[in-house]
């Protein structure tokens, strides 16, 4: 027996029928179809801007204040921009920057994270501590310094939360590290000889991503909060780029005379978070054993 | 004399007191009031504070020697009159049994010490310029005071109406350190309970010089920083009287029945100032090429939802030394003109357009909106307008440590004299002169106004360096606008706003309940 089939095989087996399975056991969940289906609203709508969008989010017309109507469906903003192209385009600024920061997080966290456990002793202090104190800064006070200091642009917002997720990852992946590093395909590979890199990357990784994915689940609603908060305070995505949190804060001021400017990208945010949390919730169901009722 | 002529003269004397005391029979004493203010002071020293928000409050326990009255003429204060011998010499003849908060009586020594401690450099006075030509403050006797000056000043009466002419009693300085946590003055109220960032409680002060004033039994000026909540508070009764910084906002109040309000002068206007020592507004011709791009018209139906008017350096409410309005809509690169927008991209060697960063804060709720507009029309000219929002704090400390920026945008309020905020940004050697703009002809210009005290010399060079300015373009000033809107209750009677939004008029407000 080759050291490649020891420690792939136990290590992978449990999740080769996991996909099919775990899919039939998520759609039986109506929660986290919900979520899955607001989710998917929320990304088609992104991805497919240019193409769903009626009108350029960016043109300004002469038509102020117009109520929904068949021209523009949910009507036109102070500066008679058409308010579901905003919508759309701000998704893809939503979006972007979430999946962005929250995937960048996931990876450092990891890095971190897998270094801290697998080594323990004193590179897990040297690390963990440093995560404490990222840790003990409230996420959006955190972000908002890094932007305050940094300047307003959207690599900096990405950077921003980016910094904020990092230390909750690598507390997630160390958390598994450690456990996972005690099984005995573990203590088997390294009986045999598989360097750290090895152990670390094809024994232990795989089985500390499950975590990983629910935590990135639920972050990614943050950031979306995170980004629209920001963006809301002018820290954020710059005008006229169309973010959700900059079209709240402009509809801010006509929220009595003409509500709709800010019930459309509030909406759109309750969503996305709505949408991300309920999916995650089910993803952490099927995910973490000991939710899963021993099945 | 008989007693039957002892009760006619009688009469004739209570009919006459009953006659004469009429019109103020309609005044009642007494109650008290809640004002809403938009922010919290940031100390009270009348001569030290820089922010707006500070004058809100220490403007009711302070008065200077002079004032504007409703008509915005300047009268006596704590000067009863004034006589100027020759155009360096000012005597001031002060007001008797004047009483400081803490009751000890105000004299000639006191309005020394104040002047004297804005000119020293050592306070960090920033009005310390309004006594730039003064050599020296003496005291001829206890109530009248000499003020000596270098060359005449035309300025001088008319900005020490503002806060550079209170008068503060030197044993609470020494006591306190300063004022800005205490307010000891002459005016009609004193501060006697300050919780920062909630409220402020001010009383009647009983031995206020003017006979009768204050009607009001005292009131508190309650924070309240978000527009809606202020005015909520006003339909609910539980503030007498706010003001309203957001056009949208305004639309509101205006549509509510039973609120007073009153329509101000325009007195605030923007300023996007265009750095004229880096690229590329060191190009005159792309700074004009900006200026015709704009439709400003187009900015004030949008951002201030038609509610603005067109302006030059100097803003409506600066009677007389504004310019008359046909005029100013027909200043250079006043209309939009994107033909000679090209010609000017062409001479400043920019054919194809360029790019600049523009900085500006979503402090006042104009100043994002009034960026995107300009921006999409410059774009239609091919000139990239990059809008970077920044805090407010870090936008004014950029401002004003004259750091490399290309354009920089907030607005700035009216002073008494064009003098108070014009020169300190256009002359070369001015203290934000944040735009590096030098122009000798310019400087000239702002010397000699300051020395005439001829108001028809002033007004004539008033108005030709708003044309020199406009042509030469080193700030653009978009628009004017109200500085605030005032809307009270209709309980509140007598009280008058002013162009520069001070409440100072509650001195003359009562409750008609």
């Amino acid at each position: 027996m080759s050291v490649a089939e020891l420690d792939v095989v136990p290590g992978v087996a449990p999740h080769e029928r996991a996909p099919r399975r775990a899919l039939r056991e998520l759609l039986r969940k109506q929660t986290a179809v919900l979520g899955l289906a607001l989710a998917a609203v929320v990304i088609v709508g992104a991805l497919g801007a240019p193409l769903l969008a009626p009108a350029d989010p960016l043109a300004m017309g002469a038509r102020r204040f117009s109520l929904p109507s068949a021209a523009a469906w949910l009507g036109t903003d102070q500066f008679g921009r058409d308010l579901l192209s905003r919508l759309l385009f701000g998704a893809r600024v939503s979006m972007a920057v979430s999946f962005s920061a929250v995937g960048l997080a996931a990876c450092l966290g990891a890095v971190v994270g897998m270094l801290a456990g697998y080594f323990e002793g004193r590179v897990d202090h040297l690390l963990m501590r440093g995560v404490d104190v990222l840790m003990a800064f409230p996420t959006l006070l955190l972000a908002l310094a890094v932007v305050a200091t940094f300047g307003a642009s959207v690599a900096n917002l990405v950077a921003a939360i980016t910094l904020a997720y990092v230390p909750i990852f690598s507390r997630v992946v160390r958390g598994s590290v450690l456990s996972v590093k005690q099984n005995e395909y573990v203590q088997a590979s390294r009986a045999l000889g598989a360097s750290d890199a090895r152990l670390m990357t094809r024994a232990i990784l795989p089985n500390v991503l499950a975590p990983v994915i629910v935590q990135a689940t639920f972050n990614l609603s943050t950031a979306i909060m995170i980004e629209a908060a920001l963006s809301f305070l002018g820290l954020g995505v710059q005008p006229p780029a169309p973010s959700w949190g900059t079209m709240l804060s402009e509809a801010r001021n006509f929220m009595e005379r003409d509500p709709w400017l800010a019930i459309a990208p509030g909406s759109a945010i309750t969503m996305a978070v709505l949408g991300f949390n309920l999916f995650g919730d089910g993803l952490r169901d099927l995910l973490d054993p000991r939710l899963r009722g021993g099945g | 004399m008989t007693g039957r002529r002892v009760l006619l003269a009688l009469a004739v004397v209570l009919s006459l007191t009953a006659w004469l005391a009429a019109p103020v029979a309609a005044q009642k004493r007494g109650g008290t009031i809640v004002v809403g203010n938009d922010d919290d002071a940031v100390g009270l020293d009348p001569h030290l504070s820089f922010a707006f928000a500070s004058a809100n409050f220490y403007e009711h326990a302070y008065t200077g020697l002079t004032r504007f009255n409703a008509k915005m003429e300047i009268e006596g204060d704590l000067a009863t009159s004034w006589e100027i011998p020759n155009p360096t010499t000012y005597v001031f003849k002060l007001r008797k049994g004047v009483k400081f908060h803490n009751g000890r009586e105000m004299t000639a020594e006191d309005v020394k010490y104040s002047i004297d401690r804005i000119r020293d450099p050592k306070t960090g006075s920033p009005v310390r310029d309004t006594y730039g030509s003064v050599e020296a403050v003496e005291v001829v006797d206890r109530h009248t005071v000499r003020l000596r000056l270098s060359k005449p000043d035309g300025a001088l009466l008319s900005l020490m109406t503002g806060r550079a002419g209170y008068v503060v009693p030197r044993e609470e300085i020494e006591k306190h350190g300063n004022l800005q946590k205490v307010a000891v003055g002459t005016g009609p109220f004193k501060l006697i309970e300050h919780v920062s960032g909630d409220f402020a409680r001010f009383v009647r002060f009983d031995q206020y010089y003017e006979a009768g004033l204050p009607y009001l039994d005292g009131f508190t000026i309650k924070v309240i920083k978000d527009e809606s909540s202020r005015l909520a508070a006003l339909r609910k009764g539980t503030v007498d009287l706010t003001w309203i910084k957001a056009v949208e906002t305004e639309d509101l109040a205006r549509r509510e029945k039973g609120l007073q309000w009153s329509d101000t002068p325009e007195a605030r206007h923007l300023y996007i100032w265009l750095n004229t020592q880096v690229p590329p507004f060191n190009n005159v011709k792309l700074r004009q090429a900006v200026a015709a791009s704009l439709n400003r018209q187009e900015i004030i139906d949008t951002v201030l939802l038609g509610r603005g008017k067109l302006t030059a350096a100097i803003p409506p409410a600066t009677v007389p030394y504004v310019l008359p309005p046909n005029e100013i809509a027909t200043l250079p690169f006043y209309k939009q003109d994107y033909e000679l927008v090209k010609k000017l991209l062409r001479e400043g060697g920019q054919p194809n357009g360029f790019e600049f960063v523009y900085k500006t804060s979503p402090h006042s709720p104009d100043y994002v909106p009034a960026a995107q507009v300009i921006q999409r029309q410059l774009a239609k000219a091919g000139i990239t307008l990059k809008i970077e929002q920044v805090e407010w704090g870090a936008l004014l400390k950029t401002f004003r440590s004259g750091a490399d920026f290309q354009a920089i945008a907030f607005a700035r309020v009216w002073y008494p004299d064009p003098e108070g905020y014009t020169t300190d940004t256009l002359h070369s050697k001015g203290a934000t002169n944040a735009a590096h703009y030098a122009n000798p002809e310019v400087d000239r210009l702002l010397d000699e106004q300051s020395r005439t005290t001829n108001t028809q010399r002033r007004i004539a060079i008033w108005h030709d360096l708003q044309r020199i300015w406009a042509q030469d373009v080193p700030i653009i000033w978009p628009y004017a606008m109200r500085t605030r809107y005032n809307v009270w209750q209709p309980t509140l009677k007598g009280f008058a706003p002013m162009a520069n939004a001070s409440r100072v008029s509650l001195r003359h407000a009562w409750l008609e309940k």
